[in-house]
């Protein structure tokens, strides 16, 4: 055998050994839970923050109002909520959650007969945008079996093979290198999203922000350009499909559901309207519908023309995107039937 | 389909070479060849192929009819019916909408209402390349420098070959038909197969290794060019300047390793470019495929330097000219190639009288990577009005100078400024890949398989070539 052929085979035997041994490292660690997760373990580290959220809720079962959203609901402080409702309340909102994320979070919660009043639902107009949901949705089995009718059957082959690339991704053994460290904790289970607010300081009159004016206006570009191409993405009718029934089912049974359309910063949309009029009125078709929910226990609150009062400043944006704590109270404040409201 | 995606690496290319070599009669492999690059162009457009093949049939027949009559009339109506029917198609698929809206401009300025149509029109896929290789077969026969193929399976063969299909290099057929014609290209090498994976492996982690972590940073610095620093505005010039090296270098080496897997030799298409101490150099190692490909068959057409001092600078402006908006119908394209026209021009008016104005080679160097980055400035922008902007901020023409990095996010920081210092140090001061012999042993081949696991660990942002778009 000459030199070439046997180094050839030499080659191949390596690369089919390395990719078997980060294959199994990344399995035996699964530090995403996308292969031996099988149930929701409250007390297991991982990197997966979809899964952390289903262990929010499994952590949570006196939770009786649930904040979903993406990461523009990530601001809501749980712990106003339950003081102005005096209801137990959890917030899931995790960064891209889509509106499959959102109904396999939901079901979770029922399945594990949390005695829900309300769901307050951050909507987002990308959530049903687009063809597809996050693979990590997919791919993580807690989530995926609560909503396999929506997935359907033809994607399933899809799935696998894509469960295997997943074996030998980067980030899954970036993941699974970072997974080797000691965990933080358990911090994440405590309210979710927006415990690390207080919400009385989100509510004072000189309450500053989180960046800074001259900051806002890069932030703003920022946003545009990771948010604007989601935007523009046609609304998809099986989306908004979804949405609609978790909406009624959770009205009929007995469940108040508050919507809220949260604004993006007024240059952001200002600039998205001139450059893509065609979008904008897709947005306005959205915001309609979405209106069309409004029943004796759902309510729609849309703030997507502004925050009465907002000055664009940083007390009332983190970023070109998402509002800040203080934003958020004050969309909400008069739903919750304040306590204390806040001083703009 | 991409050179580095799942669908190629572990369907289409091991299928296709063991199709290849699992077949043991020449004309059947060349067929399956063939048949391989037809699905490989499917992939992309099952309509568009056929446009390919017209290409491919037409101007096979016209390059034999040129051939067979000694007619100059004749000989000339075939050559013209190849260039019109090539230029037309390329014409119409790639700047129609282009002249229709620069037409309908300048009527608008003249207050004329009337307005040419634009369509809505999809690109098909490598057809620059394609048609540049097609005609200049038929030129070459036209010219007397080659003869008529005989078989139009090597020249179909030629044309579609996956390989280079879409983003070449740039190849002539005389360099490869040879090759289809022999019977040694048929049996398995493993020499060649050495080479070719070593190439293909290099090719594929300068694009994702280098080349898309690029990406990732300066793609949205251009877009958000506005709100950018000083030094953002410089990041992103060196960053674009080294990705698109990276992009389309590796494009080209994976073209060579490919081919080389199935024995079929390319050319070089990059020799180190950012090393060169001149435009007129940068050009000797800058899509060489290209640039000989214009000098054949458009700077000598025009009558080269035949012609004078004065014609000589034109017909190397022109044909910069022409090469820039060849990639793309679009006024920065144009820009951009009259730029390195004009120094092309300059150089040589320079050379002609002796003239020596930078002898530092440092300096040279620096001047010459200076200008090549300002001309990526016009390749990269969206329009003239962007990078003229970009280029005020670079300069700090625009009255602000700020030094902060704020636009990059920080996960990507950590990635970005590895790959553009290693992407710096490889161009200017390693060996290319077509200048290590690369023998085999096993630490070679553990290096390669190390290379090959760590890039397809990345496979799951598939990213295209930038080439692909011209």
């Amino acid at each position: 055998m000459g030199r070439s052929l046997k180094n050839i085979y030499y080659f191949a035997g390596l690369v089919v050994s390395l990719l078997v041994g980060v294959a199994a490292f990344n399995i035996y660690l699964d530090p995403m839970c996308y292969y031996r997760c099988e149930t929701i373990d409250t007390h297991r580290a991982t990197q997966n923050v979809y899964y952390q959220s289903a262990q929010i809720v499994a952590a949570n079962p006196d939770a009786e109002v649930l904040i979903v959203g993406s990461s523009r609901g990530q601001t809501i402080p749980p712990q106003w909520v339950e003081d102005a409702s005096g209801l137990k309340t959890v917030n899931i909102s995790v960064g891209g959650a889509d509106v499959l994320l959102k109904t396999a979070l939901i079901r979770i919660a029922l399945e594990q007969k949390l005695p829900l009043k309300k769901v307050i639902w951050v909507t987002d107009y990308f959530e049903v945008a687009g063809e597809i949901t996050d693979t990590k949705v997919r791919q993580t089995p807690v989530l995926s079996r609560h909503i396999r009718t929506e997935l359907g059957d033809s994607i399933a082959l899809h799935d696998r093979l894509e469960g295997l690339q997943r074996l030998i991704d980067h980030n899954t053994f970036e993941a699974s290198l970072r997974h080797m460290k000691p965990a933080a904790g358990d911090a994440y289970l405590f309210k979710g999203s927006g415990s690390e607010f207080d919400y009385k300081i989100c509510q004072k009159p000189d309450f500053k922000g989180y960046t800074s004016p001259e900051m806002m206006a890069k932030e703003v570009e920022i946003s545009y350009s990771s948010f604007g191409p989601t935007l523009r993405v046609d609304l998809n009718p099986k989306f908004m499909k979804i949405f609609t029934d978790q909406v009624q089912f959770l009205s009929q049974k007995g469940i108040d559901v508050v919507v809220l359309i949260p604004p993006f910063h007024p240059d952001l949309i200002g600039r998205f309207n001139k450059s893509f009029p065609g979008a904008a009125k897709i947005h306005s078709q959205w915001i309609q519908r979405v209106q069309e929910f409004e029943s004796d226990n759902v309510h729609v609150l849309s703030f997507w023309e502004g925050i009465p009062g907002d000055d664009s400043g940083p007390s009332f944006w983190n970023d070109g995107a998402h509002p800040t704590c203080r934003s958020m109270i004050m969309m909400l404040e008069k739903e919750m039937g304040a306590l204390g409201s806040t001083k703009r | 389909m991409l050179f580095n995606s799942y669908a190629f690496l572990f369907l289409f290319l091991p299928f296709t070479l063991l199709g290849y070599y699992w077949i043991t009669k020449k004309n059947l492999q060349l067929w399956f060849l063939f048949l391989a690059s037809v699905v490989f162009y499917c992939y992309w457009s099952k309509v568009y192929v056929f446009l390919l093949l017209f290409t491919v049939v037409i101007d096979f027949y016209l390059a034999k009819a040129i051939f067979l009559t000694s007619i100059q009339s004749r000989r000339k109506f075939f050559l013209l019916t190849s260039m019109i029917t090539n230029l037309a198609i390329l014409g119409f698929f790639k700047y129609y909408n282009f002249f229709a809206d620069s037409l309908n401009g300048a009527l608008q300025a003249t207050g004329v209402s009337a307005q040419a149509p634009l369509f809505q029109l999809i690109l098909p896929i490598g057809i620059s390349f394609y048609t540049f290789q097609s005609m200049s077969y038929v030129i070459d026969v036209y010219r007397r420098t080659s003869n008529a193929h005989a078989n139009l399976l090597e020249f179909a063969g030629y044309v579609t070959l996956f390989p280079h299909q879409i983003s070449g290099p740039l190849v002539r057929h005389n360099f490869i038909v040879p090759q289809l014609e022999s019977a040694k290209t048929y049996v398995f090498n493993a020499d060649n197969f050495w080479k070719g994976c070593y190439f293909f492996i290099f090719g594929l982690t300068k694009k994702m290794m280098i080349a898309d972590r690029l990406a990732i940073v300066v793609d949205p610095l251009v877009l958000n060019m506005a709100g950018a620093s000083t030094a953002e505005a410089w990041i992103a010039m060196l960053g674009y300047t080294m990705q698109l090296y990276f992009d389309f270098s590796g494009y080209s080496d994976m073209a060579v390793g490919l081919g080389l897997m199935m024995n079929i030799q390319f050319p070089q298409n990059f020799n180190s470019p950012y090393k060169s101490k001149s435009i007129t150099e940068f050009w000797q190692r800058w899509h060489i495929t290209l640039s000989s490909w214009l000098k054949d068959y458009l700077y000598i057409s025009m009558g080269g330097n035949r012609k004078g001092i004065l014609k000589t600078y034109r017909n190397l402006f022109l044909t910069m000219a022409i090469g820039g908006l060849w990639h793309g119908a679009n006024w920065t394209y144009l820009i951009w190639g009259a730029f390195h026209g004009c120094i092309l021009a300059a150089e040589r008016f320079f050379a002609d009288r002796g003239w020596k104005v930078i002898s530092n080679k440092y300096l040279r160097w620096s001047f010459t990577f200076l200008l090549v980055c300002i001309g990526w400035v016009f390749f990269r922008a969206n329009s003239v009005t962007e990078a003229l902007f970009w280029l005020k901020k670079v300069f700090m023409l625009n009255g602000e100078v700020s030094w902060d990095v704020t636009l990059i996010p920080l996960k990507h920081k950590d990635r970005f400024f590895p790959a553009l210092v290693i992407g710096l140090l490889v161009s200017l001061f390693s060996k290319n890949t077509w200048e290590r012999s690369f023998m085999p042993n096993m630490w070679r081949a553990s290096l390669l398989a190390l290379m090959f696991v760590g890039c397809l660990m990345f496979m799951g942002e598939e990213s295209p070539f930038l080439y692909f778009q011209f």
